[in-house]
């Protein structure tokens, strides 16, 4: 049987795409969230966790060097035999599924509550579900190159929310620096690496990759994604103080509603809801590919097409477990972001140990 | 059993379809060096799927396939084309009577006025029967009489050697015919095709072959001005319904013994002449082939123009844009042509076809590269934000009255809602009311004769609008919104591209008149996707920007003509370079004062050397 739709993805649009995943939810909670942990001292969290990511990437690093022709799927059952990596697959693919539907579902939620107040949030949910199925099924090139076009814009209108919101800025609301205690920072900066579990990407579809860039692409996407996260949540912290800043849902969007450049320029949060909304789609296509294709490469399918529609069904059908907003938030955030890094990225680290403890992999990696 | 197939069809799963899919590749080396190149997806998502081609229940002579028919079927008409066809596959005789009758046979004589057939006696010792067929109305008639009928009746003689002889035709054209083309000719297809394009065949007693002579001589419009894409600087030209004086426009520029022009034929009915050129030296001949394929693989019985060739060969035809440049200028053929693509050329047809056509050779215009650098660079942003217009601005009003009032500062806002209190519709019937008026002017400002056209245009414009605001059924504000969006078309270069976004624009108005800037948004993601996922002629259509390859000097900026060293990287060129880096070796104290003719040729040659490394 011939496998089709074996894509690589070049740097440039690999980092787009993982920089995409990994900084589209600061238009979620994302900075309110890190406000409520780490006070004035927020920053410092999403800088920290930014480098407490990088040393997870290094075993990730570490455990792609070793099974350098594999899929994921492989490499599992490889090292710990088909039931218990038939076992490691799906807790990936559940944990994938979790986290695909609970955003989504917050997306949905940002739409109702940004533009669309008095319509069905079903019917928003399940437009953009078919607008990011059909990116998903024209497959990872499409999503990678729309990312590659899309990040200019997305980033070039976010930068514009902060640097507009100057008026409201107040350095005191950086004070203490400490925030909570460095401890507590540390602490938190820990949990919150959290935020980066979508770097899940990097090695559960590592063939989409040229394998001698998959460090590069590693590296510069958590940077980038660092240094935009630590510029919002301290352009945030400016503008508003750690107390008022954990309350809102969305925190860029009253951001952008406290723009105010004379009578004219005012009400310009709706022109983001297009960034968003992109942001979003690309999000969820890129999710919905990736969840197909490991699937695909696990039941050793020959295309991963026709898994698009259904696993769109179930993540619709996912997606509306939690009865609210403030549920998903909650479910979201105090959950699933809080202990994420353990499974996401212990478990290359646990695959990489029992890889040495067995003597797999390496140079011993060949095909049997 | 039908239910069952469709069934089986929406439920079950064939694996991957069937299809052929064309990738203008890039070499190991260069997918090495140039990282950020994305490998080219092997999926069979392109639409060039091989489309299956039902039997025809009856196939004429001119059919392709009449082996497909079976014995015994046929009535006797089938009987009487399929001996048509089987004699036009025979070969020559050497007798003068079978090849007459043959002929007449072919050419359905005498019910057919146009053809003709002369029967003469060459001067020769002893005197040889000969015949001639020649097409009226195709062929020249004075060039007959005195290029063919006058040396053969009677100069013929001033030849003491004997008459008949096995290689009569050879002995004729070379010594009695001075025409400046000429071929010998041995099957009776050969004949057909010869006489039908306007040349004379001549048949001689006792000689199993042929005489073609050039003989063309039909009328066609002479060169004139380009209608539809006309520039303030530059040249004029453009192409006309004659294939020839085409190529020779196309020549006449590129003065290049590496500019190969090759024929197919397309139509099996009104085997229609399609030219190819291409610089051998310089496009890829993968793409050559595929274009060569693309047409070759097309069985139908006519095709009138380039358009319907168009929609045979792209690579997805139902797309609102197109994937193939048609212009009707030389020079931007030319341009080209220098880039790495192939320019098909139809007969018939004063549109000249390139491929690949990507988006944005769609918002260039010839002008771009005669005109200033700064100014070029200025239209170039106008025509991207005209399109963005075109697209986009209906749909942002109909999203911002109806969604998101609160985008509007409330000076405008209140003055907008003033001009609207008297307006019964709501945003969506007004706007549909209005850009439907306006399409119509259009479509009746293209159809109406010449003369009115302006008039009418001013009638659409001004007394439709003015008399539509008077009347209160739509508010003034929206005159300007549709009038920006229908100027700002109009900008658009190429009118196939412009014709798109247009059509796109109604799409976005449903969704914003449903979901705000989110359906807005969410028409352009999908938009952009399938964009994304669109080839033309193996080339991704965003190229050079999705995928990112290496860095092109002339995509929405147009780099100063000196700054243009390599052509574009996607069109994977056998030459890379235009020009050397230091292209105006003018401006270093290594440039010599020119002293003669001699000193330029040395100098074109160092200029050549460079560029090739």
């Amino acid at each position: 049987m011939v496998i089709i739709n074996q894509v690589k993805i070049g740097q440039s649009e690999a980092i787009a795409l993982i920089v995409t995943v990994l900084a589209t939810k600061v238009f979620l909670t994302y900075p309110a969230y890190i406000v409520s942990y780490g006070g004035n001292a927020a920053w410092q969290i999403s800088l920290i966790s930014g480098l407490v990511t990088m040393v997870f990437f290094w075993f990730i690093l570490k455990y792609l060097e070793r099974f350098p022709d594999r899929t994921f799927s492989e490499t599992a059952e490889y090292i710990t035999g088909p039931y218990l990596g038939g076992l490691i697959v799906i807790s990936v693919l559940v944990s994938w599924m979790f986290e695909m539907a609970i955003t989504f579902r917050g997306f949905g939620e940002l739409i109702v509550m940004v533009a669309l107040p008095e319509t069905s949030i079903g019917i928003i949910m399940l437009i953009f579900l078919s607008g990011a199925g059909l990116a998903a099924y024209l497959g990872l090139s499409t999503i990678a190159r729309a990312c590659y076009l899309a990040f200019p814009f997305t980033l070039g209108a976010v930068l514009l929310i902060l640097v507009l919101s100057y008026p409201s800025w107040n350095t005191d609301w950086l004070f203490p620096i400490l925030g909570n205690g460095v401890l507590e920072t540390i602490k938190s900066s820990v949990m919150r690496s959290s935020d980066f579990i979508e770097l899940n990407f990097i090695y559960a579809l590592p063939l989409v990759f040229y394998t001698h860039q998959v460090k590069n692409i590693g590296y510069k996407s958590i940077i980038i994604t660092t240094f935009i996260l630590t510029m919002i949540v301290l352009f945030y912290l400016l503008t508003f103080p750690a107390v008022v800043g954990e309350e809102p849902y969305i925190p860029l969007y009253q951001m952008a509603r406290s723009v105010y450049l004379g009578r004219f320029v005012q009400r310009i949060e709706a022109i983001f809801v297009f960034f968003w909304v992109v942001s979003g789609y690309l999000w969820v296509s890129a999710g919905v590919y990736g969840f197909c294709h490991i699937l695909t490469q696990w039941l050793k399918l020959p295309d991963y097409r026709p898994l698009v529609l259904p696993t769109l069904i179930i993540i619709f059908a996912v997606a509306f477990i939690p009865q609210s907003l403030p549920d998903t938030v909650l479910i979201a955030g105090h959950t699933y972001r809080k202990f994420g890094f353990i499974l996401v990225f212990g478990l290359p680290v646990l695959l990489l140990l029992l890889a040495i403890l067995f003597g797999k992999g390496g140079r011993n990696n060949a095909k049997g | 059993m039908q239910l069952k197939h469709w069934v089986s069809k929406i439920l079950g799963y064939d694996g991957p379809p069937d299809s052929k899919d064309f990738y203008l590749v890039e070499t190991d080396e260069e997918q090495e060096s140039a990282s950020e190149d994305a490998g080219e997806e092997n999926t069979p998502s392109s639409k060039s799927r091989q489309h299956k081609i039902r039997k025809p229940k009856k196939t004429g002579s001119a059919g392709y396939n009449n082996d497909a028919d079976k014995p015994g079927e046929s009535s006797d008409d089938d009987n009487e084309e399929q001996s048509k066809h089987d004699e036009s596959q025979r070969e020559i005789h050497a007798a003068l009577k079978v090849n007459k009758k043959n002929i007449e046979q072919l050419f359905n004589m005498p019910l057919n006025k146009d053809v003709v057939v002369r029967e003469l006696t060459l001067s020769t010792e002893p005197p040889v029967q000969a015949f001639l067929v020649f097409m009226e109305g195709m062929a020249d008639t004075k060039l007959i009489n005195n290029s063919i009928l006058k040396p053969l009746m009677l100069l013929t003689n001033l030849d003491p050697g004997p008459g008949i002889r096995p290689d009569t035709c050879t002995n004729v054209l070379q010594k009695h015919l001075p025409s400046n083309q000429v071929k010998k000719l041995t099957l009776f297809k050969d004949v057909v095709t010869q006489v039908l394009s306007g040349a004379t065949v001549i048949f001689f007693e006792g000689s199993p072959c042929a005489v073609s002579a050039e003989t063309k001589g039909f009328p066609y419009r002479a060169v004139d001005t380009a209608r539809t894409e006309q520039v303030v600087q530059g040249p004029q030209e453009g192409f006309v319904e004659n294939l020839r004086s085409n190529t020779s426009l196309i020549r006449r520029i590129i003065r290049s013994e590496e500019l190969i022009t090759e024929y197919l034929q397309v139509g099996a009915r009104n085997n229609n002449n399609v030219a190819i050129m291409y610089l051998a030296d310089l496009t890829n001949p993968d793409l050559v082939q595929e274009v060569k394929r693309r047409i070759k693989g097309i069985k139908t019985d006519y095709v009138a123009e380039s358009g319907v060739l168009e929609e045979f060969i792209e690579d997805h035809p139902l797309s609102l844009m197109p994937q193939i440049v048609k212009t009707e200028r030389p020079d931007r053929v030319s341009s080209m042509l220098l880039e790495g693509k192939v320019a098909i050329i139809v007969d018939n047809t004063p549109f000249v076809m390139l491929v690949p056509g990507l988006l944005f050779d769609f918002l260039h215009s010839p002008e771009d590269h005669y005109v200033r650098f700064s100014h070029s660079v200025w239209l170039r942003i106008i025509r991207v934000f005209a399109v963005f217009l075109t697209i986009l601005l209906p749909a942002f009003y109909v999203a911002i009255a109806t969604f998101h009032q609160e985008m509007i500062p409330t000076d405008l806002l209140l003055s907008i809602a003033s001009a609207r209190e008297r307006v019964p519709f709501p945003t969506i019937v007004e706007i549909l009311l209005m850009e439907l008026s306006f399409e119509l002017v259009r479509e009746a400002g293209v159809r109406v004769p010449g003369i009115i056209g302006p008039t009418l245009g001013i009638v659409g414009t001004l007394i439709l609008g003015q008399a539509a605001v008077a009347a209160s059924i739509v508010s003034p504000i929206l005159i300007i919104i549709v009038a920006v969006t229908g100027l700002s078309s109009y900008a658009i270069p190429n009118y196939a591209a412009s014709f798109g976004f247009r059509f796109m624009r109604f799409f976005f108005i449903f969704l914003a008149t449903t979901l705000g800037f989110f359906g807005i948004s969410s028409g352009l993601f999908v938009l952009l996707c399938l964009l994304l996922n669109m080839k033309s002629f193996g080339v991704p259509y965003l190229a050079p920007v999705a995928p990112k390859t290496a860095p092109s000097a002339d995509i929405i900026f147009r780099f100063p003509a000196w700054q243009q060293e390599t052509r574009p990287d996607y069109q994977q060129t056998l030459d890379t370079r235009r020009q050397p880096d230091l292209s105006r070796v003018w401006t270093t104290k290594r440039s010599k004062q020119p002293t003669g003719e001699s000193e330029n040729k040395d100098g074109d040659k160092g200029g050549n050397d460079a560029g090739a490394t």
